[in-house]
């Protein structure tokens, strides 16, 4: 008996006794593969034998009828459905298909909003100037800041200038006021000066800030 | 024993020359001429700008230039040089101006500090020093101070758990020299003169904070009469933090929000007195956990003194 007959015997008993290393169970399997092998047939028998002896010391009927030829004989005679190419192509592209829906619908929904919001640049910029109030709203009123989460409970939608008066919040409206007050504490902060200019640093506004108040 | 009380002696000295290098911090900032390029980190994004820092008698002249980005400019010229921190004239110390040890109590008792040790920013020996804060209203600043002028180099603010949200750093600084005697620019400025009001008396109007984490104290306080915002600033003498209070009409433009962007948040909420709602922003280099805390103890005064 060769060093991986060896092995082999002893992976199979480990497997059997349920303490088959990766490797044991690897080596086994590999082993089986090949159907017609000597080694295979030899495992086989072994595997049957293994089995008799535990199941009589274990009390139970052990059957000598070897199950697997007749199993695999009878796989063999199955019918094989052929899968027919067109079939396979239209599965694959139906994959694609719904992927690519997807994407149009992203692709879509990406410039139904940019055209949406550049439409209602006129009700955001009446709005903006409704809002004077807001002297020295700094940053595009088009920039969505990084980090910004509203309320879950808040409605947002775009809505027209003239629709202001139903509450529902407009997203630049919302935007400009963020960045107004961001603007407005950077530039309160310099009060306190013992960070030195670092404040001004914060501020968001490229814009030449250099009118009187 | 005697190995306990070295220790406790040592880290009350180290604690001492910490808290020195912050005072020192903080009137170099106040007294210095210094032009240098800077770089502001958040995020990812990288700025770079140019700072010049004057100062002459009772004026101060600062200009920011950006250097990178769409080109843009921003001047201020104060006129007061009591703003942020109280400052009183010491007998003892002859002309120089020195901070006031009440508000620099403020930041002791908001903040311990710990040297971390030696390093070297924009080609100059500092001393990095690291305040944490003694509660949750602030964050972590890690700085370092230049060990020749005492300005600070470079400012880390950290996130609770210790992740470096925004850093402001010189990568070059020109300090005094030629810059002590050069003249005030004559570029138009923002003129601020609100800050020439003295800190302790102002109050703050019809409307009432009443959660001002200990430390801060107001600093600023304005209503625009156009639009009936009202603004409060807090600082402790680091952190600052600001409440705007918008009217009721303009409140209903105003989506509640929360904003988070490097050591800047925003929190707006809503409040509703007398079946009007207003809307509360505070907007700070605080957690967004401690903003919103303050911003729900907004009372409206004049509510608050009708009852018994």
């Amino acid at each position: 008996m060769g060093q991986y007959d060896e092995h082999l015997g002893e992976s199979l008993s480990a497997l059997m006794d349920g303490e088959a290393s990766d490797l044991d169970t690897r080596r086994v399997l590999k082993a089986l593969a090949s159907e017609d092998s000597h080694n295979a047939m030899q495992m086989r028998d072994k595997w049957r034998r293994y089995h008799s002896v535990s199941a009589v010391m274990k009390g139970d009927v052990a059957s000598t009828i070897d199950y697997s030829e007749a199993i695999a004989h009878a796989i063999g005679n199955e019918v094989v459905f052929k899968t027919s190419p067109l079939a396979k192509i239209l599965n694959s592209s139906g994959r694609f298909a719904i992927a690519a829906s997807v994407a149009l619908v992203a692709v879509l929904g990406v410039q139904q909003f940019n055209q949406s919001a550049n439409l209602t640049d006129e009700a955001a910029e009446f709005a903006y100037i409704d809002e004077t109030s807001v002297e020295g709203v700094v940053g595009p009123a088009n920039q969505f800041p990084a980090g910004w989460a509203l309320s879950e409970k808040t409605q947002v939608r775009t809505v027209s200038a003239e629709s202001v008066e139903k509450k529902a919040y407009s997203q630049q409206e919302g935007r400009a006021y963020l960045a107004y007050v961001l603007a407005k504490h950077a530039s309160n902060a310099p009060y306190i000066r013992n960070q030195g200019m670092l404040p001004y640093a914060r501020l968001e506004d490229r814009k030449t800030r250099t009118d009187q108040e | 024993m005697t190995a306990i009380f070295v220790s406790t002696s040592a880290v009350s000295q180290q604690n001492r020359v910490a808290y020195d290098l912050v005072y020192s911090m903080i009137e170099a900032s106040n007294t210095l001429n210094y032009l240098g390029l800077v770089t502001y980190e958040k995020e990812g994004r990288l700025k770079t700008s140019k700072m010049l820092h004057l100062i002459r008698d009772d004026m101060t002249f600062e200009q920011l230039t950006h250097l990178d980005g769409p080109a843009g400019q921003i001047s201020w010229r104060r006129t007061n040089g009591n703003c942020g921190m109280e400052r009183a004239w010491d007998a003892d110390a002859g002309s120089r101006p020195i901070l006031n040890e009440d508000s620099f109590g403020r930041i002791k008792a908001s903040y311990s500090f710990e040297i971390r040790g030696q390093s070297r920013v924009a080609g100059r020996e500092a001393t990095t020093i690291i305040l944490k804060p003694k509660d949750k209203f602030r964050l972590p600043h890690f700085v370092a101070i230049d060990n020749q002028s005492n300005l600070m180099l470079m400012s880390v603010i950290l996130s609770l758990s210790g992740k470096p949200l925004e850093r402001f750093q010189f990568v070059e600084i020109e300090v005094g020299g030629e810059l002590d005697t050069m003249l005030m620019p004559n570029a138009q400025a923002n003129l601020d003169e609100q800050c020439v009001n003295a800190f302790g008396q102002q109050n703050q109007g019809e409307w009432n904070v009443g959660l001002v984490p200990s430390g801060f104290f107001l600093t600023n306080s304005m209503k625009e009469s156009l639009t009936g915002q009202t603004v409060l600033g807090f600082s402790d003498g680091l952190t600052t933090f600001t409440v705007f209070i918008e009217s009721a009409q303009m409140s209903a433009k105003i989506p509640p929000f929360t904003y988070n962007h490097g050591a800047t948040a925003a929190v707006s909420t809503k409040i509703k007195v007398q079946g009007d709602e207003y809307t509360v922003s505070i907007v700070g280099e605080i957690p967004a956990d401690g903003a919103k805390k303050i911003a729900q103890s907004v009372k409206q005064a004049s509510k608050i003194l009708k009852q018994p």
